[in-house]
């Protein structure tokens, strides 16, 4: 066997001994799992006739569906490349072995990322071929494994874009942007000289004829030639996977970080203590300030697109908008609870029971989320309507509380890409799954006080899992 | 008394009260027995050492003892205070100081001071005795240096200052001597034997035959989790007819038959 065939079999061994364990340790992951892709999948096939009413009836509502589906695969690619183990997370003797760098970086990073990318790739297919379907076009699932094809060479293209920012600052990295650099920009010129609006380039690929001008109603739509469209896609995917190649075997950057800090105070009750240390984890570990700065990043790229697609229509998104950036304020307190498990030769060892720390983990944390959520949030707030505005709280005062149930539950690893992806996709089932019964109790019972019930109970439960969950991470 | 080499670590009471008493303790990985009914006990002002070799259970015990392991079968008892019944109390009578230290990497040596006497509700002297031994242990050039910038062996000492300083009845330290350079060594053999002055007893896992034999009263031999062995230096000396405690633990642990094939080991094939 190859050597990069060996280290990918290697990461595959690793994730299912994970997974296994898990699974023993905490039951309540496998329907969890379970319910993550019935779920998925489900949303997925009906999220395409939604979207599909909505490109009807929204001016531009096609190319904001395509650019969203583009832009994640993109913010996917960067995720994905970003948590990848690497090489460099090897074990130091493993390290030594005689490997070119493009043969470690296959086996280590982009083998496994383009497995997990294929996690993602069966709901966009799904939504896809329910889009293409619902508006009519010819051939609606070619249409959809174009799609496809396209969200992949967008998730290439962001695992390019972060090999480049993270390497060295040298001539190769230079060099090896230049793909890149033309992979992005090539769609941008045709769009500009066939006079297309605004975005389409993203989606100029694709079969649509939306959005000629911010006024129009519904354009009539125009199928290009499927065969054309391949084409298109396979010369900038060509671009952009020459570009990751190129960037895989770049010189990364020499560890960051000062060592010496100014000690700050601990204060000595319990929860002042645990708050005080992770808020300073927070701010001192450089992949919480870039999962938050993604967050903010995302977040504004997320309301100025929809504002800029669909204009005043931009006001009925925005809560789904701030459910989703909610989703994205928790991964630094899911960072966190690494940290958490870390440590757990202490926590188990010290005079406070399991019950008075979970609390206290708890208590920081939901604080923690809440703070960053209403930072993160508060630019929705300019675009919303006011009647959203309760809807939009609530669910931050719901979330709030979730990351610490699930951190606990199955700690974050920055270093395992599986753990990770678990966490989150654990973290939405939590998350859709409080909203979903909020929603079922307030059309039931009384449309004030369901809600209310629900978040106390989704409280208490959390609080409940959070006190008694074992600490049983091995 | 003599040295056990038996099954049951158990000293009949003494004058000194005890300061642990681990009894018929088991305890399983999935199905790897890692303990094997373990029954041993340490008076107060002794310093006691678990030797054995990589996988023989020292540092299962220890997290037994601790409680970051929940042993179903036996019992441990701190000053008499059953773990299990009165998991606070009992944690409240010892500090405990893990191979190899981890989290916490974002904070400074002396924030992760302050965190880990807030944790233990230390006496407000806690922070000057800190400091003192951050000076004996010469790590005062590293209090502002975050943790996860800091050397394995440094961070070892780290973890040994916070449990010493905490001057609670029973000191645990797992491979005590690991990765810590020679003078630091020497210190901490000292600073044992002054923890000892002052009441304290010690139970130390360590790999280091040398340092046991220096620095203990009491040696705990223990392979494939089971106790072998049992007594001071001199008794295993004497029980087992060998010039050191290294001999005694070849004997102990049946390693003297392993040795005397080792010059085929590396022999090419005929």
């Amino acid at each position: 066997m190859t050597s990069w065939l060996l280290l990918t079999d290697v990461e595959r061994r690793r994730v299912s001994r994970v997974a296994v364990r898990l699974a023993r340790a905490n039951p309540l992951l496998v329907p969890a799992a379970i319910g993550v892709v019935v779920g998925v999948m489900w949303l997925a096939i009906k999220a395409g006739a939604g979207a599909a009413i909505m490109a009807v009836f929204l001016p531009s509502g096609l190319s904001a569906v395509l650019a969203i589906i583009l832009m994640g695969g993109v913010l996917l690619g960067l995720g994905l490349a970003a948590a990848a183990p690497r090489f460099e997370g090897l074990d130091a003797q493993i390290r030594t072995v005689p490997i070119a760098p493009l043969q470690a970086y296959l086996g280590t990073t982009a083998i496994p990322l383009t497995v997990a990318w294929f996690i993602f790739a069966i709901p966009v297919f799904d939504f896809g071929t329910s889009l293409f379907r619902t508006i009519q076009v010819p051939a609606p699932d070619a249409w959809a494994g174009l799609l496809l094809l396209a969200q992949l060479i967008a998730c290439v293209t962001g695992a390019a874009i972060l090999e480049i920012l993270r390497a060295r600052p040298s001539r190769r990295a230079l060099l090896a942007a230049i793909p890149l650099v033309l992979a992005l920009g090539l769609p941008a010129v045709a769009a500009s000289l066939t006079s297309a609006p605004t975005w389409s380039w993203l989606a100029a690929a694709l079969p649509h004829g939306l959005g000629k001008s911010s006024q129009a109603a519904v354009a009539p739509i125009v199928v290009p030639s499927i065969a054309t469209s391949l084409l298109g896609v396979l010369a900038i995917g060509a671009l952009a996977a020459g570009a990751w190649s190129a960037a895989a075997t770049l010189p990364g950057r020499a560890p960051a970080g000062s060592e010496h800090m100014r000690s700050r105070r601990i204060p000595r009750r319990l929860t002042l203590a645990m708050g005080t240390w992770l808020t300073l984890t927070a701010v001192r570990d450089g992949r919480v300030r870039v999962v938050l700065l993604l967050s903010l990043l995302s977040g504004a790229g997320m309301i100025s697109a929809t504002a800029v697609l669909a204009g005043r229509s931009a006001a009925a998104l925005t809560p789904l908008a701030a459910i989703l950036l909610l989703q994205f304020a928790a991964g630094a307190p899911l960072a966190l609870s690494s940290d958490l498990a870390q440590g757990r030769w202490l926590w188990r060892s010290i005079p406070p029971t399991g019950r008075e720390v979970g609390l206290s983990w708890w208590i920081v944390i939901g604080t923690i989320t809440a703070a960053i959520s209403l930072v993160v949030v508060a630019p929705v707030f300019a675009v919303m309507p006011l009647d959203a505005y309760p809807f939009v709280l609530g669910a931050l005062v719901m979330a709030a509380p979730i990351p610490a149930a699930v951190g606990r539950l199955l700690p974050f690893r920055h270093d395992a890409l599986a753990r990770q992806l678990g966490v989150l996709a654990l973290q939405l089932v939590f998350f859709l799954g409080a909203l979903g019964i909020a929603e079922l109790i307030a059309q039931r019972f009384l449309l004030e006080a369901g809600p209310v019930a629900v978040l106390v109970g989704m409280l208490a439960l959390t609080a409940a899992i959070c006190s008694t969950a074992p600490w049983r991470e091995a | 008394m003599g040295a056990m080499p038996v099954e049951d670590g158990s000293r009949e009471p003494e004058a000194a009260p005890l300061a642990l008493r681990v009894d018929h303790l088991s305890f399983y990985y999935g199905t790897a027995l890692a303990v094997d009914d373990l029954s041993l006990t340490v008076p107060a002002g002794t310093i006691a050492g678990l030797i054995g070799p990589n996988g023989s259970g020292k540092t299962t015990t220890l997290r037994l003892i601790t409680g970051i392991l929940e042993g179903k079968h036996g019992s441990v008892d701190i000053q008499g205070i059953p773990l299990r019944d009165a998991p606070v109390e009992a944690k409240r009578r010892f500090a405990f100081a893990p191979d190899a230290p981890s989290g916490f990497d974002h904070l400074t040596v002396q924030e992760y001071l302050d965190l880990y006497a807030a944790l233990q509700s230390a006496d407000p002297e806690y922070g000057a005795r800190a400091s003192n031994l951050l000076g004996v242990m010469d790590l005062q050039p590293h209090t502002n240096r975050v943790l996860g910038k800091l050397s394995h062996g440094t961070r070892r000492k780290v973890a040994i200052v916070a449990a010493i300083a905490l001057v609670r009845p029973l000191l645990l330290l797992d491979e005590a001597t690991s990765a810590l350079d020679p003078e630091s060594v020497i210190v901490l053999e000292s600073l044992l034997r002054s923890a000892v002055r002052y009441g304290c007893a010690a139970v130390v896992a360590t790999q280091d035959i040398y340092f046991a034999e220096r620095t203990c009263d009491l040696i705990f031999m223990l392979a494939h989790g089971q106790l072998k062995a049992a007594g001071s230096p001199d008794e295993l000396r004497r029980t087992f007819g060998a010039a050191d405690l290294r001999g005694a633990f070849m004997k102990a642990t049946g390693l003297t038959h392993v040795l005397e094939g080792i010059d085929d080991v590396l022999a090419p094939p005929d």
